[in-house]
């Protein structure tokens, strides 16, 4: 894997994969991957070949042929007949800006050129296109069953295509084809235009689908890739992101962007740990979603982050009846959703040393709770979407907290806790009292209560008072000495292993020092404590992240892909972006270095996220409060300058940082307000510049 | 038709020798054939063959010398040789053991006095200790041509020590599912073997899977020499597996596509 850098600005925005090895086929296939935010086509070579796994898959379209509820896979669309023999050599090309991949190939009889891409501008419809010298390459059949069987049905009305694979639990994904060939000088061109409907509980029809294709059609190639062209032109508008003075870190802000701006759509989306690339993680949605994406859709493409969002209102019931059957108020959402919002998590797994391990997540990781309520949050604070918050979002963050107000154990002194819960660092646990879930128990408690105060609809009085005293009542593991949280009850008194001191981190420190050693020591997964510094540090105290982070730091394994990111961005907030770089890039070479072995599987959503967030939360100090934008940046020594494109209440704005100045520019003069330096200033026509000196921690 | 050699010598430890022969033999559809190397009368190895129903062949020579010529017949497949003479005696294994199989261009099984051998027609499980480097992948090719289209189970074994161990392991429950998948599709394409992971040093997971028997064979990749490096973990399970050890050699074979193309 190869990634152009320097100043050809084309080469900051492509991917290239230049060597063709069967090994590392199914990895280049997940980074190749074009999505529209239904549907998402793996970069598979058109002739298929040793290593290939092409895979299209439908957000939101489960299948239980799998001992796991998974992905449907739906009919590939990519194939062609290489007659006159195997493409050798050649590079594959993933434009960034347009979303278009480029293959070129040799034939024996001359060169083969193939465009493809899945339609921004229409989710639900793919397009490819491939010329070659004439008769060297045949178009074949447009549609093909995929690896899986999958209940494929397919037929043709008239010259159209159709196909169709079905979920056991009665979705299903169908697709119609057409393609031509004509005759341009020496060579053919084929044209193939797809147009696919995928429906979680019912098997769409085909008709619809084969009137599409026959529109499409006539609309012709060209014509749609200019839609392509235009629609990602305007995506890019709203959430580009420049790195002047770091090609790696730029490449991968915009890889990482690109498949999260390409990753959700529609009314609805249901967004799994490895989004539209691939079937690992089963599709399944976890707080990936909710703590690391929906913020940088909110921030760019507010829709999408809305049918993220849809995606647990509609889960809302099973949610409520979770907690309902542990006699608890409220609602409780499933560590692992998928079709339906019961709880889908595997009850156990086969650890490497052979020991089969029960899966504490299942019953005890009860933070999604308030994770779920803090996208929704974030949604709101990026956009203002008042409606939201007062009808469905005021459901939401009732019934969260209402849930958390009814676990919580009182002692004698009137102390409120959280007994065997599981925190973001999963090497302990069930504990008590982990500081994360507390400290955003109590902030779901206080935004529960802030939003039935204000919704007629709600019982509030009542509610908002039990929860503002519920919250305060909470312990959060502070120690005003030390200034800092103690992980969960009792962590203090472990074993104080510093895994830099073991090994390089990052590593997975279960699989090095066995479970139940990195259980009995102060070695922790990912970003715990420190997860809260960077979600809700008004919750936490005043001048507490520096103390946290040197101590929480060397004992980060950060064995968990989620991690580095958070780490960068928080080291950035305490004055340290320097110090911060080498997370930072590791976050972004990620998938594109296959760095977990796993990329084969599908892209690292939450790390892709992970990337924005530190550059935008963490370097440029940009945050959403009420109504106003806040801008704080901490920029490292090696950049010149940052760049990166919002969307504020409906409104695009540009915050451009340097050493000397922040400068803000909007498309709407005067309704954005901007924090800068304690003052809030409104953004005027000819933008807003403020003189910036570089600052240590604000906290 | 090709053959499965046994090359033993004049002692009761020829007996596992010739039974493994003549299970591999059946396995891999090929006719065992078994060579003494004389010192003497030879009685225990004509007897000992005529036991188990093996031909025996009888050959003069310096015996390192000899063995080595008879392995790169081309007929010959596998090269099946005892570990050593006695329970405890020459570690890792026998001088003519060793230099025979050094230059061997074909897998050579390594069968210790004592192993349990079964019989024709028995299931066999194949435990191949995998790193996931290139140097392991051409070796682990010969095991995948020895055992295409046979009755043989395999079973992949990666042990996370040192700097194997991954470097970020997010959800048990689909990490190593995604894991595994992806190695099993880089390091044994075509095929489905089980995988089994361990966290522990190679050598040791291997003749723990070995002592809790769950194989029947280990079949190690190495470099044809035992100094340093990944060569101690050939070493520690020569010495002490209770099973045969299949030894692969890293380098592309003789008279095969691989090796002529190497």
């Amino acid at each position: 894997m190869s990634a152009d850098r320097g100043s050809d600005e084309a080469a900051g925005w492509c991917v290239q994969v230049t060597d063709h090895r069967p090994e590392r086929e199914r990895v280049d296939e997940a980074l190749l991957t074009v999505a529209d935010g239904r549907f998402g086509t793996r970069g598979s070579l058109e002739e298929g070949g040793p290593g290939a796994d092409p895979l299209v898959l439908a957000a939101g379209v489960y299948d239980d042929r799998d001992p796991l509820v998974t992905l449907l896979p739906g009919p590939l669309w990519t194939g062609l007949d290489m007659a006159s023999g195997a493409p050798v050599g050649g590079r594959r090309v993933l434009d960034l800006r347009t979303g278009v991949v480029v293959r070129e190939a040799g034939l024996p009889a001359g060169g083969l050129r193939t465009e493809r891409f899945a339609a921004a501008a229409r989710p639900g419809v793919a397009v490819l296109k491939a010329q070659a010298p004439a008769g060297a390459v045949r178009p074949g059949p447009a549609l093909q069953a995929p690896a899986d069987d999958a209940g494929y049905t397919a037929g043709w009305a008239g010259e159209c295509h159709w196909a169709r694979t079905t979920s056991r639990l009665g979705g299903g994904i169908a697709a119609a084809a057409l393609q031509r060939t004509v005759a341009a000088g020496p060579d053919d061109v084929i044209e193939r235009v797809v147009a696919l409907q995928a429906d979680p509980h019912r098997p769409p029809s085909v008709g619809p689908l084969v009137e599409a294709a026959t529109g499409l059609m006539a609309r012709g190639y060209d014509a749609l890739l200019a839609e392509q062209r235009t629609a990602w032109a305007r995506r890019w508008a709203h959430a580009a992101v420049t790195v002047e003075g770091d090609p790696v870190v730029e490449l991968g802000a915009r890889f990482a962007l690109f498949h999260l701006l390409a990753s959700a759509d529609g009314i609805e989306a249901a967004l799994g740990a490895r989004g539209l690339s691939g079937r690992g993680y089963a599709g399944h949605v976890f707080w990936d979603t909710d703590v690391f994406a929906l913020p940088v859709l909110a921030a760019t493409r507010p829709r999408a982050a809305r049918a993220l969002l849809e995606y647990r209102l509609r889960r809302l019931p099973a949610a409520r009846a979770a907690a309902a059957a542990r006699g608890l108020e409220g609602a409780r959402f499933p560590w692992e959703s998928a079709h339906d919002g019961s709880e889908v998590t595997p009850a156990t797994a086969r650890h490497p040393s052979g020991a089969v391990l029960p899966i504490l997540t299942r019953d005890h990781a009860e933070h999604i709770v308030a994770d779920v309520a803090w996208g929704a949050s974030q949604y709101a604070l990026w956009s203002g979407d008042e409606a939201f918050l007062a009808g469905p979002g005021a459901e939401l963050f009732s019934a969260t907290a209402a849930y958390w107000a009814s676990r919580i154990r009182y002692d004698r002194h009137g102390r409120g806790h959280l007994e065997a819960v599981v925190g973001p660092d999963e090497y302990h646990g069930p504990v008590d009292d982990n500081a994360y879930t507390n400290v955003m128990a109590r902030w779901n408690l206080r935004r529960g209560a802030d939003v039935v105060e204000r919704s007629a609809a709600l019982d509030g009085r009542g509610s908002a008072t039990r929860w503002r005293t519920a919250a305060a009542a909470l312990v959060d593991g502070y120690d005003t000495a030390s200034r800092r949280y103690e992980q969960f009850a009792g962590y203090f008194g472990l074993e104080p292993l510093l895994i830099e001191e073991l090994a390089s981190v990052p590593v997975a420190a279960d699989v090095l020092l066995g479970v139940e050693r990195t259980a009995a020591s102060q070695v922790i997964k990912q970003a715990d404590v420190l997860m809260l510094h960077h979600l809700v540090p008004d919750e936490t105290a005043a001048g507490s992240l520096i103390p946290n982070l040197d101590f929480y730091a060397p004992r980060t394994a950060h064995g968990s892909s989620l991690s580095p990111a958070i780490h960068a961005a928080l080291l950035a907030r305490a004055g340290r972006p320097d110090e911060a770089l080498g997370l930072l890039r590791l976050a972004c070479r990620l998938d594109l270095d296959d760095l977990t072995g796993t990329t084969a599987g599908g892209l690292h959503i939450a790390t892709s996220a992970g990337v924005w967030q530190a550059l935008v939360y963490g370097f440029a100090g940009l945050r959403p409060r009420r109504g106003v934008l806040e801008v704080a940046p901490v920029l490292p020594q090696a950049w010149s300058a940052l760049e990166v494109r919002v969307v504020f209440h409906g409104t695009p704005v540009t915050v451009r940082l340097d050493h000397d100045a922040v400068a803000v520019e909007t498309e709407d003069p005067g309704r954005v307000r901007v924090r800068h330096g304690g003052a809030v200033h409104t953004v005027g026509g000819a933008g807003r510049r403020f003189a910036h000196t570089p600052k240590g921690a604000r906290a | 038709m090709t053959t499965v050699l046994a090359a033993i010598d004049n002692s009761p430890a020829a007996r596992p020798v010739l039974l493994a022969a003549r299970l591999f033999a059946v396995l891999l559809d090929a006719a065992a054939v078994a060579i003494h190397v004389r010192g003497g009368p030879a009685r225990t190895a004509r007897a000992e063959a005529a036991a188990v129903g093996v031909p025996l062949r009888l050959a003069d020579g310096v015996p390192v010398d000899v063995l080595r010529a008879a392995l790169a017949d081309a007929a010959v497949v596998l090269g099946v040789f005892g570990a050593r003479r006695h329970l405890v005696g020459a570690r890792p294994a026998g001088h003519t053991t060793l230099a025979a199989a050094s230059t061997a261009r074909k897998p050579v099984l390594v069968v210790p006095p004592g192993a349990r051998i079964g019989a024709p027609g028995d299931r066999v499980r194949v435990i191949v200790p995998h790193d996931g480097s290139p140097e392991t992948d051409r070796g682990a090719a010969h095991a995948r041509r020895l055992f295409q289209a046979t009755a043989v189970e395999v079973t992949l074994l990666h042990a996370f020590a040192g700097e194997t161990v991954p470097r970020f392991w997010d959800e048990p429950q689909h990490e190593a599912v995604a894991w595994t998948r992806e190695f099993v599709r880089r390091h044994w394409p075509a095929a489905v073997p089980a995988v089994r992971l361990a966290s522990r040093a190679p050598g040791s997971a291997a003749l723990g899977a070995a002592e809790a028997q769950a194989c029947d064979v280990i079949a190690l990749v190495w470099g044809q020499e035992l100094g340093a490096g990944r060569a101690r973990v050939v070493r520690e399970v020569l010495a002490d597996a209770p099973v045969p050890v299949l030894l692969l050699p890293m380098a592309g074979s003789a008279g095969t596509a691989e090796g002529a193309g190497r």
